[in-house]
């Protein structure tokens, strides 16, 4: 069930103005939204008009009630967004068309239009939508590791070193406009909830093959999951390597994050 | 038409199933406490790639060397797990037992990447500790088994009873999803304990209904068909 709130200035917004005027923050190399903490609310703006807003526990029922409770400043937010992009709806009536996002997301503009080489709506019907609806949630995401960890392994059979595996993960994960990635040092990465080992590895990915998408309280790119869990197990020579998607766009987050632990044989 | 099954290879016990486990089949090991449950899915395992049949114990408690160790002080006429362990016939695990996830990929990765055609996974009960009530248990080992079935690989799953005690036994969801279930007891007999086995169900092939006596010896377990308890 989606958890987020939509609203819709109706025009695309003059991101960098409202950056400045209220203090909301970006994300290096994604142009196309801000994203501000309010407590505890979450909220997402898009450049193509949109503003989202998820409660830090992603839980429906609490988003409906601390809506409720932040109401005037939430109003201010609206109304100087609406003024910094020359918005001509109504703030009143803004709020008011406001609803809960129920649908995936239809048309969506990135600065990449494409994904892989079928364009970006085929490839999310293809990956995620369609198999869920069909085969269910666990085997969808059993076809698409599936599918991520036999590129990963072949993609790892002829590296050397640690450096050239992560540099050829991320050039493929680029290439194929999965998105945008990076590696992040395990050292100084925010500690996660209930994490009981430091990871190996960190991958953050922006603008995934999940981007934009409807959060649902669950992680959805289990194929760039399989990707790094396929090239990592084929380079350590073990399968005892866990991939655990911390961040996603399906848990409300503007990033995907990849954690790779690696686990006694 | 004959069906293709997956032979135990534990002595008198593909008799009582009318020649092995049907392929594919996922069938649940059950009994308390010391009934046996580890070493009849080792023996299952050792058997099979002693066959050519590669396997892969899952264990989500035990750690794997203690596992070995114990099935070779037990099974001590057994000399050559090592070797099969060695040669990648025979693949001891332990990934994170709260992560179902992670235990997926694992499995997944076993059968497709290594082609392993038996698969262990000890214990269901540690197993539903990665899911938050049992309703969501239920639902995802439905989907969990729907997977495993259109993989080319046959699994035992073990199981701890609660109550052990014949006709006692309170079943739980993972016996009626299974596609077989074989329970072990350690049945009080005057003064002593006598292990017998019975396989409750075995779906798509006839199999014996009776409780046999069975007897954990240094060259494996043996399963006396024809044999009475009492």
């Amino acid at each position: 069930m989606a958890i987020s709130y939509i609203y819709d200035f109706g025009k695309q917004l003059d991101l960098a103005k409202i950056k400045t005027k209220l203090k909301m923050n970006s994300l290096e190399g994604d142009k196309n939204l801000l994203f501000l903490f309010v407590d505890p609310l979450f909220l997402t703006l898009f450049k193509d008009g949109r503003l989202r807003i998820i409660h830090k526990d992603r839980d429906v029922n609490s988003l409906r009630k601390a809506l409720t409770i932040i109401a005037p400043k939430l109003r201010e937010i609206i109304q100087e967004i609406a003024k910094s992009s020359g918005v001509k709806k109504n703030v009143d009536s803004i709020l008011a068309d406001g609803d809960i996002e129920k649908f995936p997301e239809a048309l969506e503009v990135f600065g990449r239009p494409r994904l892989s080489t079928v364009g970006f709506l085929t490839f999310r019907e293809l990956n995620l939508f369609s198999p869920e609806k069909v085969l269910g949630p666990y085997q969808r995401e059993r076809i698409a590791t599936q599918a991520g960890e036999t590129i990963g392994r072949r993609l790892a059979k002829v590296v050397k070193d640690r450096k050239e595996l992560e540099t050829k993960l991320l050039d493929l994960i680029e290439n194929e406009s999965l998105g945008i990635p990076s590696t992040l040092s395990p050292e100084k990465a925010e500690k996660i909830n209930e994490e009981i080992q430091k990871p190996y590895s960190i991958i953050r990915v922006l603008e995934s093959t999940s981007y934009g998408i409807v959060p649902e309280g669950k992680p959805m790119c289990d194929l760039i999951k399989g990707l790094i869990r396929g090239a990592y197990c084929e380079y350590l020579g073990q399968e005892n390597v866990n991939v655990v998607e911390t961040r996603c766009w399906g848990l409300g987050d503007v990033y995907c994050e990849f954690r790779v632990y690696i686990l006694k044989m | 038409m004959a069906i293709a099954r997956s032979k135990t290879g534990i002595s008198g016990l593909d008799e009582m199933l009318g020649g092995g486990v049907p392929d594919h089949h996922h069938v649940l090991v059950c009994g308390g406490p010391g009934s046996g449950k580890t070493l009849f899915s080792m023996e299952y395992l050792y058997r099979g790639a002693k066959e050519g049949d590669k396997g892969v114990f899952i264990s989500l408690e035990e750690d794997p060397e203690r596992i070995i160790e114990n099935t070779k002080a037990t099974f001590s006429k057994l000399t050559d797990i090592d070797q099969l362990v060695k040669d990648k016939k025979l693949f001891i695990i332990k990934p994170d037992k709260y992560d179902f996830k992670n235990f997926s990929d694992i499995l997944q990765s076993y059968i497709t990447q290594h082609k392993v055609k038996r698969a262990v996974i000890d214990s269901s009960t540690i197993l539903k500790l990665s899911f938050a009530n049992s309703l969501e248990f239920r639902r995802t080992l439905v989907d969990f088994l729907s997977f495993i079935r259109n993989l080319d690989c046959t699994t035992l799953m073990t199981a701890e009873l609660e109550n052990p005690a014949r006709g006692k036994i309170k079943f739980s969801v993972e016996q009626f999803v299974a596609d077989g279930v074989i329970i072990l007891y350690n049945i009080e007999k005057g003064e002593k304990r006598v292990r017998a086995l019975e396989i409750l169900k075995m779906r798509g092939t006839e199999h014996s209904q009776d409780l046999v006596p069975i007897k954990i010896t240094p060259s494996g377990l043996k399963v006396f068909i024809g044999e009475k308890i009492y």
